[in-house]
């Protein structure tokens, strides 16, 4: 099971990602797409769904999809694109949503801060980077 | 000017620790170049032709003499001993190594200057008006507020992964003297009907591949609002701007193909639903602000020189090319031409730069501007003072009678150092600058923008040139477009047209005597060359240039 980085610490990951053409849940927490999540709508009343917004979900995200997850995890597709900052923006201002709010594709090390600041709060590193390293990042250590 | 706070301080401190840090993972391999690369952008330091080059910021062009100082020692211990200065205000050095890199940023951090956001897919050195706080036909002086949109726009977290790069020009003059219509955001700070101070939005002008002079997106916008408005307009080009291409990245590309009214829809919705009571600015905090740039007190011992610089001696003819009148009384504003015969436009030596510094506080109370056209300005020296800076300027170098002539030429690095240019700017400057040498001939053509580009990203705004000079690549040759009747400063801003077919590097210098010996021919008595280019249009200089060669 990978890791994921949470309240200051490393702890394994329990969010499976579920495919789109998925349709045999596993048990436990599970992730799928927006369209996922918009074409089963038998997952609204699921407990432990968590839903993946990307960059280009911005115009159909709704209030009813955001207050009936358990997670919503922004998916950088690659870690130029800035999109998901202002997702993550949007979802807690605008949304006021105040679940967990995850990283995930393309995170490097080098930007976990400025997730942070944007209000994302758990973040699942790309396969190469130092979790313990982003640690230190996170917790300023590589500033002093 | 505005001093650094303790914040201020310990967020550069910070940046300098992380980039060291940064750095030192990718030297030892631990970080591949593709994730470094916008680390080192977001920092300022490109990889170019020769080595590592390292933009400064210069926010809003306004520099004190400590820092100066600062940058000359830079240049001596880590460069060769000079930098050059941008058309955004910044500077430029050219030859660092980069394990050096963190220590420069060290060093610069001890007086207050940083390289943060001069580069990458981020909002850059916010500039303004070199004559902010001079000029009088100011509504006031508009860098209190250029500083709180730094403030806002530095390590932005939201903002720091852009589709591309982001730059702000803000104006409080009709007059425009920043080229402000050129930039992603144009502000011009401006007086509604009931007499209240707030700003004229423009949104979407750039140059580079595809120039489109920015359009208007809010004609009045209250004070209190500016950065949650500006902060709705990044939101909706971070979400909507095109990242797969980019020469298709820049804000101005989005709001042409959506439309101004769309963008502009889009905009006030974002600012309805994101508006944030901290981006409220108070009438505290911009009154507070305000106190760091607050005016200065007017001379008693005030002397006009009118009669003194009337002559044809050296002295008055550079206090009438090189000096303006200030706002307050018994001081005036001085440049300092970094256009010297014979010398890179925009380059200084440590050398010149430390004593500068010495005479910026001898003569203009430590204050230091860096302009747009690559000189500097001396904002506030007492009237009385000037013919004794003269003299210092002199034998510095630094008093040469071009400015606003065509010799005061906008020039970007080139090929000499630039890993984008396909021609050199910089050779083609200094020859198209010997033709026009003598005095008499500046001053008998009156004032003339040359600017001179070595690729299209237009780094020296050849499209606003009234006369633009634009370096191809002709099957390995070099080769250059002629533009005309391009402008960006006063109130008209357009775009140049193309003479036609580009022409040999040996050919520029008498293809731009031909050109201006055109306008000498033909202008009617007081007008200058943008004037008689607009009224005759381009046929009879294109005829001057191509019917010999036809």
């Amino acid at each position: 099971m990978p890791w994921l980085i949470k309240g200051g610490g490393l702890q394994q990951d329990p969010w499976q990602i579920c495919n789109d053409d998925c349709v045999d849940y596993p048990p436990g927490l599970i992730l799928i797409s927006r369209e996922h999540w918009s074409k089963q709508l038998s997952l609204i009343n699921r407990p432990k769904t968590g839903l993946i917004l990307r960059g280009d979900d911005t115009q159909h995200i709704d209030e009813l999809m955001i207050h009936a997850v358990d997670l919503i995890a922004l998916e950088f597709v690659g870690f130029k694109d800035g999109r998901p900052y202002s997702l993550a923006r949007i979802l807690r201002h605008q949304y006021a949503y105040t679940g967990e709010l995850s990283a995930i594709g393309d995170v490097h090390v080098d930007q976990l801060p400025l997730m942070a600041r944007c209000g994302m709060d758990s973040y699942h590193l790309r396969d190469d980077q130092d979790s313990h390293l982003a640690l230190k990042i996170l917790s300023g250590d590589t500033l002093r | 000017m505005y001093q650094y706070q303790d914040h201020d301080k310990a967020l550069v401190c910070a940046r300098v620790a992380e980039f060291r840090d940064q750095t030192r993972r990718f030297i030892s391999g631990e970080l591949d170049e593709e994730s470094y690369r916008p680390l080192r952008l977001l920092n300022g330091l490109y990889i170019q032709r020769h080595a590592p080059m390292l933009r400064v910021g210069i926010p809003y062009g306004t520099l004190s003499s400590r820092q100066l100082s600062q940058l000359a020692r830079v240049a001596e211990k880590y460069d060769r001993g000079y930098g050059h200065f941008t058309t955004r205000q910044n500077i430029q050095f050219n030859w660092l190594k980069l394990e050096e890199v963190p220590d420069v940023l060290e060093m610069l951090a001890q007086v207050d200057l940083n390289s943060i956001q001069t580069s990458g897919n981020c909002i850059r050195n916010i500039t303004t008006d070199h004559l902010a706080g001079v000029a009088s036909d100011e509504i006031e002086d508009p860098r209190p507020y250029c500083e709180i949109i730094r403030q806002w726009a530095s390590l932005h977290p939201e903002f720091s992964y852009l589709p591309r790069k982001f730059k702000f020009a803000v104006t409080a003059s009709a007059h425009d003297r920043a080229a402000s219509q050129v930039h992603d955001i144009g502000l011009h700070l401006i007086h509604n009907d009931h007499g209240e101070v707030g700003f004229e939005v423009l949104v979407g002008g750039g140059l580079g591949r595809t120039p489109i002079i920015g359009q208007l997106l809010r004609d009045f916008l209250p004070q209190k609002d500016l950065l949650n408005y500006l902060d709705a307009i990044l939101r909706v080009y971070n979400l909507h701007g095109r990242r797969d291409n980019m020469y298709k990245a820049r804000i101005k590309i989005l709001v042409k193909s959506m439309g101004i009214d769309a963008f502009r829809q889009q905009v006030e919705t974002m600012w309805q639903q994101m508006s944030r009571a901290d981006l409220c600015l108070t009438d505290k905090r911009i009154a507070a602000m305000k106190q760091c740039f607050s005016p200065l007190p007017p001379l008693v011992d005030d002397v006009e020189f009118v009669d003194l610089a009337d002559g044809d001696d050296g002295f008055s003819l550079w206090w009438r090319q090189n000096t303006l009148p200030h706002k307050e009384r018994g001081y005036r504003a001085v440049f300092l031409s970094l256009k010297q015969q014979g010398m890179v436009p925009g380059d200084m030596t440590a050398a010149q730069m430390l004593a500068v510094a010495e005479l910026a506080d001898l003569y203009t109370g430590g204050e230091i501007r860096t302009t747009h056209r690559q000189n500097l300005l001396f904002p506030h020296v007492p009237a009385t003072e000037i013919s004794a800076l003269w003299r210092r300027l002199n034998a510095l170098g630094l008093a040469s009678v071009n400015i606003t002539s065509i010799n005061d030429m906008i020039c970007c690095p080139g090929l000499d150092y630039c890993g984008l240019a396909n021609a050199e700017s910089i050779s083609v400057g200094l020859g198209i600058q010997e033709r026009f040498s003598r005095i008499e001939k500046l001053h008998e053509l009156g004032p003339i923008d040359l600017n001179i580009s070595g690729c299209m990203n237009a780094c020296a705004h050849h499209h606003v040139g009234h006369i633009g000079i634009l370096g191809v690549d002709k099957k390995g040759e070099q080769y250059y477009q002629i533009q005309l009747g391009g402008n960006s400063a006063g109130t008209e801003t357009t775009l140049g047209d193309v003479l036609g077919p580009s022409l040999p590097q040996k050919d520029v210098p008498d293809v731009i005597e031909n050109l201006v010996q055109v306008y000498l021919d033909q202008r009617l008595s007081g007008e200058r060359f943008i004037e008689a280019y607009r009224r005759l249009g381009l046929q009879p200089f294109k005829d001057a240039i191509y019917a010999v060669a036809d």
